[in-house]
């Protein structure tokens, strides 16, 4: 019987779910460290890696079964309990420096601004070493499983554009796990209800339907809307906009309330050190879900230790009030504002410090309002008839922060609010493991052809620079154009060959190619030229030398045709073709960025 | 996946599978052979008990097979020393400090504490604890009936899952009044010890903590 692998290789944790040809699909125990002297399996790998100093452990340290090189480094559970207490050696949240573009991928950058570690790690060899783990993992406890490249799925981000997938899969190539293909994460918690509710899911969404899948973890949110359309039992799923991405989660809620109870005991004259403060944001986490889950309690008293033995002399109490949760979760991360609202687009400050680009603005509905305005915008623009008002009848959850349901509830109430009619929850979501198990039924799904398929193409329009052929003026470098090569919308395993245009290459020399993109320019065909790129988003710039085809010489001018491919895989494929000998080069997304 | 079903007592006791052998099969990762051990609240009693009787915990012998056809000579893959009992044992105990401060909180004199000092310190424990029982093991009641309730136990029952009190006649069935419905632990996935050597038959407790200024 063959086997399907889903991956869910997240930021804050990893999953891998597996499923038969036919039959639910299982969860896979992962084995890892879990303390300094143990081994176990959970069915998280919490993707922190951790660097040991020097002599931290003589005798090498818990040692995985199927790695030799012991105590060089850790991953998993036990590296994100002690990367907490040494956050100088912890690599966390490594998913969102691979799609960072103004970061180097390749470069050895992580931990960030760690001056203690001897080696650093790329983001890229972060998610191989994870995806090895994973991968042993399997093998380990099934020895007998093979994981045919065919049969494995990788979610990605919505929101990832074309480089971060095209580094996702090279990851997967060096971790040995070959050529998978890769499924958005709203969509693979979208298939993991379509399996959970394979008798009565049609019972639940009908034609018409517009779902929000509102995926808010603990670093990252991610939307994506999927229309459903047709009937009797005959409906068609589309995926039709996703969000950007998004660096607010479940952690900046702890965090704002970690804040508010360590100032109220500040205003009784009990100071909190650095390591009380950590225990505080844990203590505080479970005393959030606590009050959101239970509405007739008003209260919650959270008890900090310090890290002295003096157990019973050392701990502070607080107390973390409903109208705090309420004040600072609800209402500040998910106010209830206009459909018009817009996010802060950034901090006033002129000068910001490297690192990752954290969301300004904390409202997770001022972004959801955004990314639907957007959503609508693209719509219009590529329909010829005005639509309505683009707003979501029908949410699916995803993601720990909503465990709690007063959050549910909030977003259910906004959605209401802006459009005038009840928005309901698709119900029965499993929010932990749902990622890794609509990536497995999906990998099923494309291999056995059997199931509902969510229709997708590209989130984006993509674009390559151009410049433009005119009269040289000192001190003015020409304006640089750009060249539709994938409308949004482009569909896997469709190509478009640029046809009746050729362009001018250099070969033999440095050039630098630089690749934009647009989510709301849904009308753009491939082969357009915009006369001013700079109104787009930049996504990545390369250098390289085309070597020139025979019978050229570098440094020479040779005329190419564009083609671009979106391949089986899910990603972005683009070439240079020269008619005259028909030799092709393809253009990788995923070279060292600035 | 050999593994036996260990019962609870009432009251404040916990009683652990304390899973003690390292299975020379890694594929038989949790399969190993049980020896039980009574682990109450109070460490020190754990501690005595284990000092007291260090070969307390052996893996049993091994049946000899009364086989016909003489076997083929199989040479065994070399295989880790067996992790002893105890390091189980204090690994699992370290996990309880280490996420609920048990050995902080039971070690310290509560004589002189306020109820006050006592709940919130017990706050941590129970949280801490609490965390380390769902994350390892698979807990449920032995009956499925509410406290209080009036029970039957046929003939056959589970003698091993069931205390009886008060006065018991010869033979079943025993009606009466269910005090405590027990706790099974219906699983145990607690972490495999690695790293033991002769100096150190088992792991630190707890590490003395260092804050690093220089």
């Amino acid at each position: 019987m063959a086997e399907y692998f889903g991956i869910d290789l997240g930021t804050s944790n990893c999953a891998i779910a597996k499923v038969g040809d036919d039959g639910l699909p299982d969860i896979v125990p992962l084995t890892q460290v879990v303390t300094a002297h143990g081994l176990g399996e959970k069915t998280l790998l919490p993707s922190s890696v951790y660097i040991p100093s020097e002599g931290e452990f003589s005798d090498g340290g818990p040692q995985l079964p199927w790695r030799n090189e012991t105590g060089k480094w850790f991953a998993g559970t036990f590296a994100r309990e002690r990367g907490a207490l040494q956050p100088d050696r912890l690599i966390s949240s490594a998913k969102s420096w691979l799609c960072h573009a103004h970061a180097d991928r390749r470069g050895p950058i992580l931990p960030w601004g760690s001056e203690s570690v001897s080696e650093k790690w790329s983001p890229l060899e972060v998610s191989r070493q994870l995806l090895v783990h994973l991968l042993e993992s399997v093998k380990y406890s099934s020895p007998a499983a093979t994981l045919d490249p065919a049969h494995v799925v990788i979610t990605v981000p919505a929101s990832f554009d074309e480089a971060a997938r095209g580094l996702t899969l090279e990851a997967a190539k060096l971790a040995g796990l070959g050529e998978v293909t890769l499924l958005e994460e709203p969509q693979a918690a979208f298939y993991a209800w379509l399996e959970s509710h394979e008798s009565d899911w049609r019972k639940q969404v009908s034609d018409g339907d517009l779902i929000l899948v509102c995926d808010v973890g603990g670093g990252t949110a991610d939307f994506s809307l999927i229309s459903v359309s047709g009937k009797d039992g005959n409906l068609a799923l589309e995926r039709v906009a996703v969000g950007e991405h998004l660096l607010l989660g479940g952690d900046n809620m702890d965090l704002a309330l970690a804040h508010v109870v360590s100032e109220k005991l500040g205003a009784t004259g009990v100071t909190l050190d650095a390591w009380q403060f950590l225990s505080l944001i844990q203590t505080v986490r479970d005393g959030k879900e606590t009050l959101l889950s239970n509405p007739n309690l008003l209260e919650v008293t959270l008890a900090i230790p310090s890290r002295s033995r003096k157990l019973l002399a050392g701990t502070v109490s607080a107390t973390l009030t409903k109208a705090e949760v309420q004040e600072i979760v609800v209402d500040g991360f998910f106010p209830i504002v206009e459909r018009t609202a817009s996010p802060l687009a950034r901090r006033p400050g002129g000068l910001r410090e490297a690192g990752l680009p954290y969301a300004a603005d904390a409202a997770i509905s001022k972004h959801l309002a955004r990314f639907l305005a957007r959503a609508q915008a693209a719509r219009d623009l590529s329909s010829n008839e005005p639509g309505g008002i683009l707003l979501p009848n029908a949410v699916l959850f995803n993601g720990g922060v909503f465990n709690a349901r007063a959050l549910k509830e909030r977003v259910l109430e906004i959605l209401s609010l802006w459009s005038g009619k009840t928005a309901r929850e698709l119900e029965g979501a499993q929010p932990d493991h749902a990622v890794a198990v609509g990536a497995a039924v999906y990998a099923r799904l494309r291999q056995t052809g059997k199931g509902l398929r969510i229709k997708s193409g590209t989130a984006k329009a993509y674009y390559i620079g151009l410049e433009s052929s005119s009269l040289a003026v000192p001190g003015r470098r020409p304006a640089v154009k750009a060249l539709c090569i994938a409308p949004q919308g482009m569909e896997e395993g469709s190509h478009h060959v640029i046809a009746g245009q050729e362009f001018c290459l250099y070969t033999g020399e440095v050039s630098e190619f630089r690749f934009f993109q647009s989510d709301i320019r849904a009308a753009d065909q491939a082969g357009e030229v915009l006369s001013d790129a700079s109104t787009l988003e930049e996504s990545a710039k390369l250098e390289g030398v085309i070597p020139p085809p025979a019978g050229h010489s570098p440094g020479e001018e040779i005329p190419v045709r564009i083609e671009s491919r979106v391949s089986e895989l899910g990603n972005l494929e683009i070439y240079f073709v020269h008619p005259p000998t028909g030799e092709k080069w393809k253009l990788e997304f995923n070279v060292r960025m600035q | 996946m050999a593994r036996k079903l260990l019962m609870g007592a009432g009251g404040l006791l916990l009683i652990l599978n304390a899973g003690a052998f390292f299975c020379p099969d890694p594929q038989l990762k949790a399969g190993i052979e049980i020896a039980s051990c009574v682990l109450g609240l109070s460490v020190s009693v754990l501690a005595a008990k284990t000092s007291e009787q260090p070969t307390s915990v052996q893996q049993p012998p091994v049946k000899q097979n009364v086989s016909v056809a003489p076997e083929p000579v199989v040479i065994p893959a070399p295989v880790p020393p067996p992790a002893r009992a105890e390091a189980e044992i204090v690994a699992f105990l370290a996990l309880l400090q280490e996420h609920g401060r048990l050995v902080d909180f039971v070690r310290e004199d509560a004589s002189t504490a306020s109820d006050v000092q006592l709940g919130a310190a017990a706050r941590v424990v129970h949280s801490g604890c609490r965390k380390v029982l769902s994350d390892y093991f698979e807990i449920t009641p032995v009956h499925s009936g509410n406290e209080g309730d009036t029970i039957v136990l046929e003939n056959g029952y589970d003698s091993a899952a069931h205390r009886l009190l008060g006065t018991v006649s010869q033979q079943p069935p025993y009606k009466g009044k269910l005090l405590h419905p027990g706790w099974l632990a219906r699983s145990v996935t607690l972490p495999r010890v690695t790293g033991t050597t002769e100096q150190r038959p088992w792991p630190v407790l707890a590490p003395a903590e260092v804050e690093v200024s220089g």
